[in-house]
């Protein structure tokens, strides 16, 4: 008796196991996904750091346009004008498919940092739709904090 | 009537005998499982073992206790077949001979591996009932776990070095030597860190940091929620950090220590899930794995989000 039931139990298996894959939508991690008008991924940006805030339970991906990027690698720091910083940063959730990893959750913030012949321009985007604060409060300390990172070690 | 009912019976009968015959018959057919000594056990602490005890050491350790009815043929080969695979990739009797953070990253992916209903096998764990893992063991197992999580000690000077040391070597040796290969052919793509990052994750189970790449193919099928399955030409790149815990807890990423590759092509990857595997360690990108087997790892570790085909990572948009 037990043997059939362990005849039937891995032919129920096999047909599981062929059940439809889920659905792509269901997929995408859309709560950290950025807003689509934004074109984020046309801007030309790479990847300089990845960081974790652990007071604030955040993690963060900064980018760099070339010429940032190239300067920030470089270990001469120049700062000429023209380049352009965004720091993104995420709530922290911990990841459904393996416990031992968390991943980006909701959008927290985009800041912009371009530095310019007459100094730098800071800009912070805010909430899931990263609409521009005009809270300039924090201005020079996250300038100075975004300029100041060094790049992730990327052979 | 009587006639044809008779004549029927005895077809039943024949059938019957023959069929019997041959269950007989199998029987005798019998791959051999044979407990080997046990040479270094698992050690954990008495609930966390019991568990594994109790729901896999049939198949994952040389203590295989098999059931009457798991020995009648043909159900007794297949639970030889997975008796044998068991062993080959986890083995609790020689566990202790692996080293310690190994141990580690076994025992994670133990509990991910339970947690995510793929381990004890299903067909298994349906007849053998005393082999469920309840909510209570899965707490037990994730405490355990907790408790032995990396944890980061600010402005560790190890690890400062280690970084400090990659970065100057890097700054002094801008070669281009000949790409490294894999063991199953897969090259390393320098080119990675030009695509986009598709997601980031901090792993405190091993006290790492990642960023997962995706080339072109990948944005692309994200943008058009083309991602179940992922199209052909697809490319993730996934590479890993040490954790560098600054004075104040903030975390940045410390020295380089691997990348790895998934390259989608359900044709020539057809063996392998339909991907390519790849995995290269330290700047030097030595790559790992004595031969081409190397991906059975790979494969079985994500084999449980096989339904989003083996990929974990959900992408976000940019
Ligand atoms: C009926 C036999 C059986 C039982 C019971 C069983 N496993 Fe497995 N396990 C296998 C087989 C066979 C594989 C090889 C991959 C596959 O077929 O999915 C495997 C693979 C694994 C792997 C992947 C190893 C690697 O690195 O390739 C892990 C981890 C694992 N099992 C953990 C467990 C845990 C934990 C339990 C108990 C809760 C358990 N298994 C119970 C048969 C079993
Ligand atoms: C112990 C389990 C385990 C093993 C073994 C493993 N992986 Fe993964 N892999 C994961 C997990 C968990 C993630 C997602 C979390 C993360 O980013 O670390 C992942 C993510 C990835 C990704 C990013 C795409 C995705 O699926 O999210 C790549 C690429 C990858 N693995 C390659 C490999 C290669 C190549 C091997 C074999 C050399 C391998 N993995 C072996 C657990 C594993």
């Amino acid at each position: 008796m037990k043997k059939a039931i362990y005849l039937m139990a891995s032919i129920a298996l096999l047909v599981t196991a062929c059940t439809e894959n889920k659905k792509p939508a269901d997929l995408l991690n859309q709560q950290a996904s950025l807003p689509a008008g934004l074109n984020f991924s046309k801007m030309g940006f790479k990847v300089i750091n990845s960081s974790i805030n652990v007071k604030s339970n955040t993690m963060s991906t900064l980018y760099g346009n070339n010429t940032a990027q190239t300067n920030a690698r470089s270990s001469t720091k120049l700062r000429p004008a023209g380049e352009i910083f965004a720091l993104v940063t995420w709530k922290k959730q911990p990841d459904k498919h393996w416990f031992g990893a968390n991943i980006p959750g909701d959008l927290q913030s985009l800041e912009m940092v371009k530095t310019t012949t007459s100094g730098t321009i800071y800009q912070l985007y805010k909430g899931q739709n990263l609409t521009l604060s005009t809270d300039t409060s924090l201005q020079q300390q996250r300038t100075r904090y975004i300029l100041e990172q060094t790049p992730s070690i990327m052979p | 009537m009587g006639k044809r009912t008779t004549r029927s019976h005895k077809t039943f009968l024949l059938i019957a005998s023959i069929l019997l015959l041959i269950f007989i018959c199998i029987q005798f057919i019998r791959p051999e499982i044979k407990n080997p000594p046990v040479t270094a056990d698992l050690q954990a602490p008495v609930p966390v073992k019991a568990i594994f005890q109790r729901a896999c050491y049939d198949c994952h350790s040389n203590e295989t206790n098999l059931h009457w009815f798991d020995k009648i043929s043909p159900v007794y080969w297949r639970v030889a077949k997975h008796v044998e695979t068991g062993r080959e990739v986890l083995n609790f009797s020689s566990f202790n001979n692996l080293a310690p953070a190994d141990q580690k990253g076994k025992l994670w992916e133990a509990f991910n591996q339970i947690a995510l209903g793929a381990m004890p096998l299903k067909d298994y764990q349906f007849v053998h009932t005393s082999a469920k893992i309840s909510a209570a063991d899965l707490a037990i197992l994730k405490k355990y776990l907790t408790e032995m999580a990396v944890k980061q000690k600010p402005e560790d000077t190890a690890k400062i070095n280690a970084l400090n040391k990659q970065s100057a070597l890097l700054q002094s040796s801008a070669g281009a030597s000949p790409l490294p290969t894999a063991p199953n052919g897969v090259t390393y793509i320098p080119d990675y860190k030009n695509w986009q990052p598709i997601s980031t994750t901090e792993r405190f189970d091993n006290g790492t940091m990642r960023v997962i790449f995706g080339n072109d193919i990948a944005v692309k099928a994200i943008k058009e929620n083309h991602i179940n399955p992922w199209p052909n030409g697809t490319i993730f790149a996934k590479v890993a950090w040490d954790q560098l815990a600054g004075k104040d807890g903030n975390i940045k990423t410390g020295a380089f220590k691997q990348i790895e590759y998934m390259i989608k092509d359900n044709k020539k990857y057809a063996a392998t899930a339909g991907w390519g595997w790849a995995r290269f360690k330290t700047p030097k990108m030595i790559p790992y794995g004595k031969n081409a087997m190397f991906t059975t790892e790979c494969v079985n570790c994500h084999k449980p989000v096989a339904n989003q085909d083996f990929v974990f990572t959900p992408p976000i948009k940019f």
